[in-house]
């Protein structure tokens, strides 16, 4: 297990994550210019899409991944419900907020997922190719839950905001690029990835790199303003990706996957959105405080799981699959 | 060269809502508007900055000109919306050339 956490922490996607957090910390003025960033961040669901449809293409979707999107959805209507019972009450935060955060717990962070996806193919793990699928459908369910929790049944009352909520979380930029690229992958095939792999597959790592730097330092910013958040938050940001991920690895091995498939689970399970979640959260629950969802999930969860937690849940995946 | 008085709205809201206050402006009559880019800023929500990665940290400027009347009608048609999300707007006085442009 140490192997891998050493591995992980000396790839240079983790280092150049820590690079950012560092220069972050330290006020330096290095910034990535944002159309930049969100160039990287199409790229890579580009990417990570194609790549997964093209695998799916050559050797079939393999049995287990239709249970894997059903533990998935499931995670992602459930992981909300109990981070809103860890957060009621926590720090004084007020429902609404509560329920805002929890939907991003429920949610996934593709970033994370493609980090998780590079470092079990460096130490040569398996998995079903089709888990960016899983990746993709556990994005929604958390919000329409964050905001059953937020609203109860009157979240489903009211007018034109909600079709604007809905078109923006079902059709928003992410979900379109990534679950379209699956399929442009899976109709293409290997042919298609012949043709076209010096830009979608060989790029990937670095690309992934230079995003990796820019999240550090949007997390070291982010992190600055954190100090306004009282300690069992921190402590949150910190336990809730362990909890769902112990969850998630439970019904893994229960369902009887592959390590790599359980790890990759585990992963999605742990993340926290912080790009799709927050603008959906801005509009549907503004009465929410974006200060504690946005940094909990960009400055404390996802720098968790980057460095420490995806070597963690392969290391447990591999112990339960024993 | 004849300048005529109009009014000029200047809305900064969070980029999550611009389109619903765009909305709003066609339906309170406006015969158009510009939005322009906001680079980051700080206020009663703390400090945020277009880099910060999610567009719900990112704010956005529309510009509108308007008849006086108009404008008196477009501050209370959308300030249901400036109220409930992180938004401002402020009317000013302007002159402009080809007054009959603007509704």
């Amino acid at each position: 297990m140490f192997d891998a956490a050493a591995a992980n922490l000396l790839s240079p996607m983790v280092l150049f994550f820590v690079l950012g957090l560092l220069a972050g910390l330290a006020k330096s003025d290095l910034t990535i210019p944002e159309a930049i960033a969100k160039g990287l961040a199409l790229y890579l669901m580009l990417a990570i899409g194609f790549k997964g449809g093209v695998a799916v293409a050559e050797s079939g979707l393999g049995g287990d991944l239709v249970g894997l999107i059903v533990v998935g959805v499931a995670l992602s209507c459930l992981l909300p419900v109990l981070a809103f019972a860890g957060l009621t009450g926590l720090c004084r935060l007020d429902r609404v907020t509560a329920a805002a955060t929890a939907a991003h717990y429920g949610s996934i962070s593709i970033v994370t997922y493609v980090t998780a996806d590079s470092f079990l193919r460096q130490v040569g793990t398996s998995f079903n190719p089709g888990m960016v699928a899983v990746a993709a459908l556990m994005e929604t369910p958390a919000i329409v839950v964050g905001l059953l929790l937020a609203r109860g049944g009157a979240a489903f009352r009211g007018g034109a905001l909600r079709g604007g909520l809905w078109r923006e979380t079902l059709l928003n930029g992410s979900v379109v690029m990534l679950v379209g690229s699956f399929a442009i992958g899976w109709i293409t095939g290997p042919k298609g990835m012949e043709a076209v792999r010096a830009f979608a597959l060989d790029p990937m790592k670095g690309v992934l790199m230079l995003f990796l730097l820019d999240m550090g330092l949007v997390a070291a910013r982010r992190l600055r303003e954190a100090n306004k958040l009282c300690a069992p938050l921190l402590l949150f940001g910190v336990a809730m990706p362990l909890v769902s991920a112990a969850i998630a690895l439970t019904l893994a091995t229960l369902s009887g996957f592959a390590a790599g498939d359980a790890a990759l689970l585990a992963t999605l399970a742990a993340s926290a959105s912080y790009i799709a979640v927050p603008a959906a959260m801005r509009l549907a629950l503004p009465e929410a405080d974006p200060g504690i969802y946005i940094t909990l999930s960009l400055a404390v969860s996802f720098p968790f799981n980057i460095v420490a937690g995806i070597p963690l849940y392969l290391a447990a995946a591999e112990f339960l699959a024993r | 060269m004849q300048l005529h008085r109009k009014k000029r709205i200047e809305i900064i809201a969070e980029a999550a809502i611009v389109p619903l206050l765009v909305e709003a402006l066609h339906e309170a009559g406006a015969s158009g508007y510009t939005i322009l880019p906001a680079l980051s800023g700080g206020g009663h929500h703390g400090a945020w900055s277009e880099s910060a990665m999610s567009s719900a940290m990112q704010m956005q400027m529309i510009l509108v000109i308007a008849s006086p009347d108009l404008a008196a009608g477009i501050a209370a048609r959308l300030q249901p919306l400036i109220l409930q999300y992180k938004a401002i707007l402020a009317v000013s006085d302007v002159e402009v050339i080809r007054g009959d442009h603007f509704a």
